[in-house]
């Protein structure tokens, strides 16, 4: 598909008039998504989409837009000339843009991981006889994806990436259940084994009877997939420089030294370890990494193309939100975590987060799958569902007790349009307090 | 080679000539145009057009379904993707969770196109332009105002559901406006938005069904009087949720938790489970007698309207709750033959890439016979609260918290001073049962859901809300820190 893209770019931009510069995108994947419940096959299919974005620049002026190749030449050089044409329309009927801002320096760039994955009958076969005994549910999804970019001015970078994610969870008859995710380019049997006999162990507990909570603050270690969900919602504007300086950050006290958080956090964007790609639609280059939180306090914001023109910064982010989020760990060992947890809640997934309180970066939510109830050290009961509302200025700062040597790297199993990129690398943290409210 | 003008219709004829005969297969092609505009701040942004075609094709082999999708329209990329989804049906066919006993063609035809009186092509792209920096001019009506923007999205699909004897053809076309302002004063920011949740199946008529262009003004005034007011107090009361708030109740905790796959247990590794068990049909009391609730797929103008559902089955008005007794499930012919249970026809898609799952559509409710005056008439302590800002569930969909951009305090049956932060938190299985008053026709608004999320692979889908305005009684309601 990349020849194909560059190919057709390269007839694009030779087609151009006067001074006129194409920039073009394209994601694409050959997907198959084999769905489950009841460790039988729900739903399966494959999906092959590649969507080119393209966009007309003359001047101040831009219009941009979409449409699908087929990956035949001929066919995708006439959908991208009608795309062209009604953007021609566009381009001239539309205002100047102070904030236009595209790479005018090409620099190209080859990223390509491509391993070969397994078949999927053969996955499938091994994840149905894995499980048969066990209630799972989740998503097989598997193959080749594709970022590219291309300009009229010679511009052409490339990622291509072969990936598998399985996400799945396992239920007891009370709906009680694990979740545990496995992806990567290398297919390991053994691993998916181990994954499943910790699921064992954790359905062993999770048929206990479940303990009921009252409303209250109580002590909790937030698993790397419980504070993942709390950190997701935070990245949607937290560190965004187009919404601090319109005041809509959560982090916007952070960010104005009005609050602080534990010298002990520090967070970075860190694309050079993950998957994301190191350009942005606008043909920018972009740092591996960006450091947001230092020591506590608030570091650089993402600067979007748009944004950088807008509030004079240098472009440092294809979007203002954080796609390859990485905390940086501590010194609490996994082994230690329930000794040092004491008596509270061991929490291993967060859920459906959203702001209570954004001026005060005060969350929503609920516990999902296999939290539990801890007494001295040891995994009492699981706990029936409870709803917490905190702040993550309390619970990353004064209430942050340790945070865990050990991270968890979560590749997104996201496919809304498309399958993500995005990825997290975190640790748990340990916190004093955490309240619960329904 | 297809031309990308070739019509839908033609396509499905040319795959016919060459689909395998003796095979039971469904092709769903979509064509869809996008284009969005956006004014922020007075500064025009790039115009942005989104064109899509592409065709998803399932195969039934003996019971073992399966799906291929691909943008590829050509004989040759056609039956590719046939052969994809007929090998694919093959190989899981031992794994299969049940076996299909159903054809999945669609057994009939029928058309259906959106009602539109101004088409979106009908002003220019100055002209769009020139209405958005006027609502921007009245948006910016004060130095506190931080950010403001204007915007207008269109989209139009076409979709055509196809067998080999049958098919269906629906023309939609979607128009959302959305303006909103941001004001800020130290370090508290309230925002009051208009419109984002009033898309609709109209032309650009519905701007002024809605009233969009007098929304600027009225908009920026209530984000300002938001930064002059008191906290949400903490407290238990009474709450009257305006049509833009009932929208987000009804969405999470009745269309949710009636959703046939969610019962049968398919999306409780993502989306979750449903707290409605298929025992409950018939009679589990969902609400106080005033409940009434309906799936509408057949509300001229309203979002998720539609004469057959993406499987290609006819879409009928039913009552899901009626007198607050639970009904009815949504769930469509698949889920309907799982569980044993009759549903409605709402299996849907996000595009030509994603396949069908049950997915609420029109979920409405009926207007009872309360006048504003009479619903806030009959509150001694109480808030009125308005347009969702957030949203939390559990999994079961049953304890919730939300949240709205503004709200008012009732007392002793007057309408009070404006209240900022204002959340609320219940269960859902009580919730409704406190259902105290219902407001009549001229309370009831329609609003929509752009993008409801659910499904694995994910799928973001529209849903459409009408409610009137509603009271309720002893509800927790709390404010900012």
């Amino acid at each position: 598909m990349r020849d194909h893209f560059y190919q057709l770019i390269d007839n694009l931009a030779g087609e151009l008039d006067g001074d006129l510069q194409l920039h073009a995108t394209l994601s694409g994947e050959e997907s198959d998504f084999v769905r489950f419940n009841h460790a039988r096959v729900r739903q399966a299919g494959h999906v092959s989409q590649h969507g080119l974005q393209l966009a007309l620049v003359t001047g101040r002026k831009h219009a941009s837009g979409d449409c699908e190749l087929s990956g035949t030449l001929d066919a995708d050089l006439m959908a991208a000339r009608s795309l062209l044409a009604e953007l021609r329309d566009l381009l001239y009927n539309c205002p100047d843009d102070p904030y236009l801002n595209y790479n005018e320096q090409p620099c190209s760039s080859e990223d390509s991981r491509n391993e070969p994955l397994p078949p999927l009958g053969q996955v499938i076969e091994t994840i149905s006889q894995a499980t048969a005994d066990l209630d799972l549910v989740g998503i097989y999804a598997a193959g080749d994806l594709v970022r590219g970019y291309a300009n009229s001015l010679g511009q052409k970078n490339w990622l291509a990436r072969s990936i598998f994610n399985l996400d799945w969870s396992c239920h007891t008859p009370a709906n009680q259940a694990v979740k545990s995710h496995y992806a990567g380019s290398r297919w390991h049997t053994a691993t998916l084994q181990q994954h499943i006999d910790s699921q064992r162990q954790a359905l062993a507990i999770l048929d206990r009877p479940a303990k009921q909570l009252a409303p209250g603050r109580y002590r909790a270690y937030l698993a790397p997939s419980a504070l993942a969900e709390l950190l997701e919602l935070l990245s949607h504007d937290g560190f965004s420089l187009r919404e601090l300086r319109t005041c809509q950050s959560s982090l916007l006290k952070l960010e104005q030294g009005n609050r602080r958080l534990s010298p002990a956090v520090s967070m970075q964007d860190n694309r050079g370890a993950a998957y994301e790609p190191l350009f942005s639609d606008e043909g920018f280059m972009l740092p591996a990494s960006v450091p947001l939180i230092d020591n506590g306090e608030f570091a650089d914001a993402l600067v979007d193309a748009r944004s950088a023109r807008e509030y004079s910064a240098p472009v440092n982010a294809a979007t203002e939100v954080p796609g390859s989020l990485e905390m940086a760990p501590g010194d609490l060992a996994d082994s230690d975590i329930l000794t040092a947890l004491d008596t509270g809640l061991y929490i291993n997934h967060l859920w459906y987060a959203n702001y209570s309180d954004s001026n005060n970066c005060r969350m929503t939510g609920m516990t999902r799958y296999a939290c539990y109830w801890v007494e001295n050290g040891q995994i009492r009961a699981p706990l029936a569902v409870m709803r917490f509302d905190d702040s993550l200025y309390r619970l990353l700062g004064e209430q942050l007790e340790a945070i865990t040597r050990e991270r968890q790297f979560m590749h997104s199993a996201d496919s809304y349009d498309e399958r993500s990129l995005a990825s997290m690398h975190l640790p748990g943290i340990l916190c004093s307090e955490f309240r619960l409210t329904l | 080679m297809p031309r990308m003008t070739e019509s839908l219709t033609d396509i499905v004829r040319r795959f016919r000539r060459q689909a395998p005969a003796g095979c039971d297969w469904s092709l769903r092609l979509v064509d869809e145009t996008e284009e969005h505009l956006l004014v922020r701040r007075h500064v025009a942004e790039p115009p942005l057009r989104a064109l899509s075609r592409g065709a998803c094709i399932s195969v039934n082999v003996a019971g073992s379904c399966a799906y291929a999708a691909s943008a590829d329209l050509s004989n040759a990329g056609l039956l590719r993707a046939f052969e994809q989804a007929r090998q694919l049906a093959e190989q899981l066919k031992p794994l299969q969770l049940y076996p299909r006993t159903d054809s999945i063609a669609p057994d009939g035809s029928g058309d259906y196109v959106s009602p539109v009186q101004r088409p979106w092509s009908s002003w220019s792209l100055a002209e769009k332009y020139d209405y958005l920096r006027l609502l921007n001019e009245q948006l910016a009506s004060d130095a506190a105002i931080v950010d403001w923007a204007a915007g207008l999205g269109y989209r139009r699909a076409e979709v055509l559901i196809a067998g080999a004897e049958h098919q269906v053809r629906q023309q939609f076309e979607f128009i959302s406006p959305a303006l909103g302002a941001v004001a800020n004063r130290a370090d508290d920011t309230q925002t009051r938005s208009y419109g984002d949740d009033r898309p609709a199946q109209a032309g650009l008529e519905h701007l002024e069904a809605i009233g969009f262009q007098a929304a600027a003004e009225r908009t920026a005034q209530q984000a300002l009087e938001l930064l002059r007011a008191e906290e949400c107090p903490d407290r238990q009361c009474d709450v009257l949720l305006m049509p833009g708030q009932m929208m987000l109740q009804i969405h999470e905790s009745i269309g949710h938790p009636l959703e046939l796959d969610r019962i049968l247990g398919d999306e409780r590794n993502y989306a979750g489970t449903s707290f409605v068990t298929a025992d409950m049909f018939g009679q589990y009391q969902y609400g106080s007698s005033l409940l009434n609730v309906v799936f509408e797929p057949d509300v001229p103008g309203e979002l998720a309207s539609y004469a057959f559902d993406d499987n290609g089955s006819p879409a009928e008005r039913q009552y899901l709750i009626r007198n607050g007794l639970l009904l009815r499930a949504l769930g469509g012919t698949e889920s309907q033959q799982r569980a044993g249970l009759p549903g409605v026809a709402n299996a849907r898609t996000s595009s030509w890439n994603r396949p069908p799952i049950d997915r609420m559509a029109n979920i409405n409710i009926e207007p009872g016979d309360s006048s504003m005056t009479e619903l806030i008439a009959g509150i001694e302590d109480g808030i009125l609260m308005d347009t969702n800002r957030s949203w939390s569930i559990d999994d079961s969909r049953n304890k919730f918290q939300f949240g709205c951009e503004y709200a008012r305090r009732i007392e002793n049956g007057t309408l009070g001073a404006v209240i900022k932060n204002p959340n609320y938190r219940g269960i859902s299985a009580q919730f409704w049962r406190n259902l105290k008053a219902v407001g009549n026709v001229d309370t009831w608004a329609a609003h929509g859901v752009h993008t409801c999320g659910k499904g694995e692979p994910n799928q973001a889908l529209y849903s459409g809300h009408a409610a009137p305005a509603c009271v309720f009684t002893d509800v927790a309601v709390f404010g900012g820190d």
